[in-house]
């Protein structure tokens, strides 16, 4: 089994068992909600088909990626176009021609992470820091750390990302961001 | 006579300075979502859904229809320069728009592509103005068995002719009606899955969770992409010769044939019409044999197949209250959010409303037509940004956007659960399309279903009983046992794994 099956079969199975645990609850759940009412169904009664219909699909779909490959002949065409470019052209765009490499400095699963826990962080500090600092520091990181842009540049345009849309989106569109919890930051009216 | 009038008071209040202002600012949005990597409309439209509270309603629905049109003509300019589809419909104008490119020709494949979008698209309009307003008037004998029946149909046409597996589908759309179960049953009062947290009382918002699936799901997918820096054309290089317009013009011409119609189909997407009609090309076209080499009809069609569907895809949203794709559906969100259901009854309630946001389509698809052809060497621009600025900034926006709904960090934690789901259904190929329709529907169709059973008192009968629902229910079944069944449709492989793919 190559590198790549692995980690598909591990990233269905994870699936299978996430829709799995997220439609047996649901079954449970909505019997103690309430199946049906005098009036008819009651609050349980679609949630509850709606889990059966997820497990009754979910060992349809385990079955056909477990299964053995068919050795059947797949038709070259559809809709009379050629098959193999097709498919080419809708699942692979990164196989465009003059694709440079962009500016990440991390490998691709760390990557990944790095910005799942930047994200993490900023939504855990952005009530007490307020949008502006929270959003001006990840910015800045996303910019120098993650993206490698130039130090004038990332400064800028965190600065415009932060305090610029804090004040257009505030002042302007009338639209509510956080100021900061903290006493001190709000003070400096942030 | 009364649509004209009609028609006429939509244009006297589109053609404010106010409202045109909103449709030019939501076609350039919509042309820099269709450019950027990492977001297209459907995240793009709920993240400025919380930007429209304030607004005057019939604004922020001009501006948000105009992003939902306007984004097709930006995937146009990445798949005809960059050889990358920005959405899944314009992958098949990559096979002769990239060809063209590499021959200095990728200035007359965008001009010829922006032509036969706004022909395609102000065609279908046309339709939308005669054919909407009369499918209205049957849309208003349909009573809760025939919507639940239409839903159900409209989910099954998705899940069957898109994606590449209909268990995955299937399992799509039954978590996105469980996700928009999420809240106080509306009918015995009730909660139901909020974990007894307030906030999730009032349902899950649908902006964070499809900013959540679309815009960052699709952005940590495409995290370490590669992205690239095209030439723009120079403005000479716009110009189509007459032959290209010879050429052009029957391509079209079919174009507009095969968009308009499958348009309508609820659940049908455009990536069917743009591949329908490059076959059709394949098959009729006088220089079929130049077809993936770079000829202009190989852009014409599909561009203009794409842009009528998409602008015909409003008839049952406008007409039955049923969206065609989960960018519609998303649009269809900013209505409900306004306290606005889409359907019939929109044409008899707010004829002002719904006439304006129609004569805004035929001005839209204008705008985009005068000021993209022309613009082209700034969109070119755009993407010469550097990335990082780029994804960093789409990220601010994601948490901004979610924010902003309820005024909530909450929505900006669902928006990133929501995101890690997107990336995960990405990666194992379970379409989104279907739980997007699924969430926005859910409460609509489980308040048919449940009022359909109260009126026959329990029995299921009502919807055999009805014609209209047993037909449409009948025909759902038979699409999804030939969908799972049919030896013809198991070569799905070749399908696009979802419909924003």
């Amino acid at each position: 089994m190559t590198e790549v099956t692995r980690e598909q079969t591990v990233l269905r199975l994870g699936t299978a068992a996430l829709f799995a645990l997220v439609s047996i609850y649901v079954l449970t759940r909505s019997l103690g909600l309430g199946y049906w009412t005098d009036i008819g169904p009651g609050p349980g009664f679609f949630p509850f088909w709606s889990a059966v219909v997820i497990l009754v699909c979910l060992a349809g779909w385990l079955w056909n990626y477990l299964k053995p490959p068919s050795s059947e002949h797949d038709e070259d065409t559809i809709l009379g176009l050629d098959a193999d470019l097709l498919a080419e052209q809708t699942s692979d765009p990164s196989s465009a021609a003059d694709v440079a490499p962009s500016a990440g400095v991390v490998p691709q699963r760390w990557h990944l992470l790095v910005v799942v826990a930047s994200l993490v962080v900023v939504s855990l500090v952005l009530v007490p820091l307020g949008f502006q600092l929270a959003m001006f520091l990840f910015l800045l990181f996303h910019l120098r750390v993650l993206g490698g842009t130039g130090r004038v540049l990332s400064l800028l345009v965190a600065a415009g990302g932060s305090f610029g849309v804090f004040v257009l989106f505030t002042e302007v569109l009338r639209v509510g961001l956080p100021t900061a919890g903290i006493g001190l930051l709000r003070g400096l009216g942030l | 006579m009364e649509i004209l009038s009609n028609l006429g008071m939509g244009f006297s209040n589109a053609l404010t300075p106010e409202n045109l202002m909103f449709a030019l600012i939501g076609c350039l949005v919509g042309t820099l979502l269709g450019l950027l990597p990492g977001i297209g409309a459907t995240a793009g439209i709920a993240i400025l859904i919380p930007l429209t509270f304030n607004m005057e309603l019939t604004s922020a629905l001009i501006m948000l229809a105009a992003i939902f049109y306007g984004s097709a003509y930006g995937g146009t300019i990445t798949s005809v320069l960059l050889n990358i589809p920005g959405e899944s419909e314009s992958a098949i104008t990559c096979l002769d728009g990239y060809p063209m490119t590499q021959q200095g020709r990728g200035g007359v494949a965008l001009t010829v592509a922006g032509v036969g979008s706004f022909i395609g698209g102000t065609t279908a309009t046309v339709a939308l103005v005669v054919g909407g307003s009369a499918l209205s008037v049957v849309g208003l004998e349909i009573g809760p068995p025939e919507f639940f029946a239409l839903v159900v149909f409209g989910l099954s046409l998705l899940v069957g002719l898109v994606g590449r597996s209909v268990t995955a589908g299937l399992m799509s759309a039954a978590l996105g009606l469980i996700i928009a179960m999420v809240g106080i049953d509306p009918v015995l009062g009730m909660p139901r899955f909020t974990f007894d947290v307030a906030h999730f009382f009032d349902g899950l918002n649908f902006v964070p969770v499809l900013v959540g699936l679309f815009g960052l799901g699709e952005l940590l997918d495409t995290a370490l992409g590669r992205t690239a820096r095209p030439r723009a054309p120079r403005l000479r290089e716009l110009l189509p010769t007459r032959g290209d317009w010879r050429r052009a013009a029957p391509a079209i011409a079919r174009g507009t044939a095969i968009g308009l119609p499958i348009g309508i189909v609820p659940g049908i997407t455009n990536a069917i019409s743009s591949l329908l009609s490059y076959s059709v090309e394949k098959k009729v076209g006088k220089h079929r044999s130049e077809l993936g080499t770079g000829a202009v009809e190989g852009v014409a069609g599909p561009e203009t197949a794409n842009n009528a569907h998409s602008s015909a895809a409003m008839i049952p949203l406008f007409a039955l209250g049923i969206p065609a794709s989960p960018a519609i559906a998303v649009l269809m969100g900013a209505f409900l959010q306004n306290g606005l259901t889409p359907g019939p009854r929109l044409f008899v309630q707010n004829p002002e409303l719904v006439w304006t946001v129609i004569a805004s389509f035929f001005i839209g698809n204008l705008l985009l037509l005068l000021l993209n052809v022309p613009l082209v060497g700034l969109w070119t621009r755009v993407l010469a940004i550097p990335p990082a600025v780029l994804t960093s900034l789409i990220f601010m926006f994601l948490v901004l956007g979610s924010y902003a709904v309820r005024n909530s960090v909450i929505d900006v934690w669902v928006m990133l659960a929501f995101g890690l789901l997107g990336l995960l259904f990405r990666r194992v190929e379970i379409p989104l399309a279907p739980l997007v329709l699924a969430l926005i529907l859910g409460p609509l169709m489980e308040s048919a279903l449940r009022q359909s059973l109260q009126i026959s008192q329990g029995s299921f009968s009502i919807f055999v009983e009805r014609p209209i629902s047993a037909v449409l229910l009948a025909v759902a079944a038979l699409l999804i046992g030939v969908s799972l069944f049919g030896t013809r449709l198991k070569k799905r492989r070749l399908l696009p794994a979802d419909v924003d793919s």
